[in-house]
Formats: C-alpha cells, sequence, structure tokens
C-alpha cells in the first residue's frame, strides 16, 4: 500500500467513514500501530464534548483572528512532524491530518473558555490572561507586559506601525474633546 | 371625502407602527452599560509649546510613572486629544481622540462581562487601516497604555480605561 492510499484510509478511518471493504485493507496498517486506537477514542470524544458545548452556528466574531491562531496551532504541528528521527514507517505527515481537527477543536476550546474565564489578577492591572492580541500586518509585533510596576497598569508595546507625519497628525487649538459614535453592522458594511 | 380621511388614518397608523418597530427605546443594543475613556499622549524629549493650546501636560503623578515604565525614556508627556463616551451593549464604538483627525481611531465593543468585569473588544486603526486587534478584561478605574507609532522625535501612548460600569440586570 502506497503512502497517499494510507495517508486517505487513515483520515477515513478517524471519521468512521470507511467501507467494510477499506477497513480489511486498512486492518494491517492498524494492526502496526496499536497505539492509534486509543488516539482516535481520544480525538472521539474530544469531538462529542465539543458538539456538545458550542452551538451549531456560532460565527467567531473575529474569523481572521480565529484562523491566524488555527493555523499557527497546525504549522507548530507540523514543524513537529517534519523531524525525521519522530516518523514511523514514513506516516509522519499522517498526524497532520489527524492534529488539525484536534487544533480547529483546542482553538474552538480555548476561544469559548476565554469569553467565560476571568482569573482573578492583582489590583490595578488589566486582566490579559485569555486574551489575545493581533496584528494582520505582518511588520508588526507586540509586547504584552500585563503588569508595568512602575505604571502600575498593562503595558502593550507595539513596534513596527507607520510612522505618522504631521500631515496626518494635525494638533492644534481645541485637540481636547475628540470625536465618538458607534457602529451599526449591516450585511458586513459599516456606516 | 370619506375614503380619503380613511386611506389618511390608515397610512399614518402604517406610519406610527413603523415608527414603533425602530424606535431606539426598544433596541437593547443601545442600552448604555457603561462609560470609556480614550486618550492620546504624545511622548517626547523636545518641548512642547509649538504643538497648540490645546495640548495639556499630564500631572506629574501619571508622568513620573510613564517615566520609570518600559514606554521608553522620554522626558515630556503630553494630551493631545480625550474623548469619554458611553459602551453600548450590542454596537461597536469609536473614538476619535483629537477633533476632526481620524490618524488614530480606537474602536471598543463589549464582549463579555463577569461581575464587575467588562471583556472588551479593542481595535487600533492608524489612517483607516486596522492595525492592531485586543479583547482584555477591564475593571472600573483601571487603564491600559498601549504604545504606538512613532511621531517626530517621539511615540504616540493610546490610553483605554473603564470608566464606569452599569450593575448587570439580572
Amino acid at each position: 500500500m502506497n503512502e497517499q492510499r494510507k495517508e486517505e484510509l487513515l483520515t477515513r478511518w478517524l471519521d468512521d467513514a470507511l467501507t467494510d471493504e477499506e477497513v480489511r485493507e486498512f486492518e494491517p496498517v492498524l494492526a502496526e500501530h496499536p497505539e492509534w486506537r486509543a488516539e482516535r477514542e481520544s480525538y472521539r470524544k474530544l469531538r462529542s464534548e465539543l458538539v456538545a458545548t458550542i452551538p451549531a452556528e456560532v460565527e467567531p466574531p473575529y474569523p481572521d483572528f480565529f484562523n491566524v491562531h488555527l493555523q499557527r496551532l497546525v504549522e507548530n504541528a507540523s514543524r513537529r512532524d517534519r523531524d525525521p528521527s519522530r516518523s514511523t514507517l514514513g506516516l509522519g505527515r499522517l498526524w497532520t491530518w489527524w492534529l488539525a481537527p484536534a487544533a480547529a477543536a483546542a482553538v474552538v476550546a480555548a476561544f469559548i473558555l476565554g469569553m467565560n474565564s476571568a482569573p482573578m489578577q492583582p489590583p490595578g492591572v488589566v486582566d490579559a490572561q485569555g486574551s489575545e492580541v493581533y496584528s494582520p500586518l505582518s511588520n508588526v509585533s507586540t509586547e504584552v507586559i500585563q503588569h508595568d510596576e512602575a505604571l502600575g497598569a498593562t503595558l502593550i508595546v507595539v513596534e513596527g506601525l507607520d510612522e505618522l507625519s504631521d500631515d496626518d497628525l494635525v494638533v492644534g487649538d481645541g485637540s481636547l474633546g475628540g470625536q465618538h459614535g458607534y457602529y451599526v453592522v449591516t450585511h458586513g458594511e459599516v456606516y | 371625502m370619506p375614503q380619503r380621511r380613511v386611506l389618511l388614518l390608515a397610512l399614518l397608523s402604517g406610519v406610527f407602527l413603523l415608527g414603533a418597530e425602530i424606535s431606539p427605546a426598544q433596541d437593547p443594543g443601545l442600552d448604555k452599560i457603561g462609560k470609556v475613556r480614550t486618550e492620546l499622549i504624545f511622548a517626547t524629549n523636545q518641548g512642547v509649546a509649538d504643538l497648540g493650546a490645546g495640548v495639556k501636560p499630564l500631572s506629574k503623578a501619571e508622568q513620573k510613572r510613564l517615566r520609570a515604565s518600559k514606554i521608553g525614556a522620554y522626558s515630556n508627556f503630553v494630551k493631545l486629544g480625550s474623548v469619554e463616551q458611553d459602551v453600548l451593549a450590542g454596537y461597536k464604538s469609536w473614538a476619535a481622540p483629537i477633533a476632526n483627525n481620524e490618524a488614530i481611531l480606537v474602536t471598543f465593543q463589549p464582549q463579555a462581562r463577569i461581575n464587575k468585569k467588562l471583556r472588551l473588544d479593542i481595535e487600533l486603526w492608524q489612517k483607516k487601516k486596522m492595525v492592531l486587534r485586543w479583547d482584555p478584561f477591564f475593571e472600573v478605574g483601571k487603564k491600559i497604555y498601549l504604545k504606538g507609532p512613532k511621531w517626530r522625535d517621539g511615540n504616540l501612548i493610546i490610553t483605554v480605561e473603564l470608566v464606569s460600569l452599569k450593575e448587570s440586570k439580572k
């Protein structure tokens, strides 16, 4: 059996989607990896817990933020699997397929739990745990100092933002007392 | 004539009902759950006199804290702009700390509320581009500082503070 076929059967085996004939075809591979059955049970358990916890239709408030985080988890998992010393029978890549849905499940669970948790923090500090800082700009980096001792507050240091010029930031009389409003979002448009 | 009167009454009833359906008083998303203050501070080592009459120095205590913090070695901190506004339960709000200027905008939207903490999704916009998003929990009176873009010889610092939070309805 070639690697591609093994990969295909493994993916569908994880989802209980093999036909009887395919089960017989895949049995020899499973016999060489008895630990996979336990792994699949863990995955099934996680999947059913998530289904029970997460509403059927929930759009993450920030899909791109969610996807970036998920992609980071999958890339980290793939990086670990590319280590030749860890692969067995050349099937190291297959675990990327298994880990991708598990990573997605972990991110969703963390997202939901993060929305509902509020661990205690020292007074004067904004609770930063369970929160994420995200920038869509690849050249921007951030450092969150949850409690800057001197400031007595939370500080985020952002590097890589474009510098502003005097034309951008006209400051003069009456600069205090800025403006504000609120958005009504309809069908993705903001006004 | 009687038909016209009936038609006019029907029309007015329809307008009344339509107005009633979209009444702000019936939109729970417009409930005010608290107040947030957004400020824009300029950290610099140079004089600030040419910035105009609208800027104000920060309190000595806050300047001292900022000088000692990890923001960097700056000697002067002045407030370029400030805006305080209501936090609406169901809508994203925006704040432009400097009047008539959108170089720096902050948006925030309430997400979760636990006891006396409110999670706000905050976005920093620079020249109409979203550059940063963060979702911390706030408590009343607790400010976050964000060391933002460079300007002139120094840095802009954006602060967001939850000024007040209404008791949650139970």
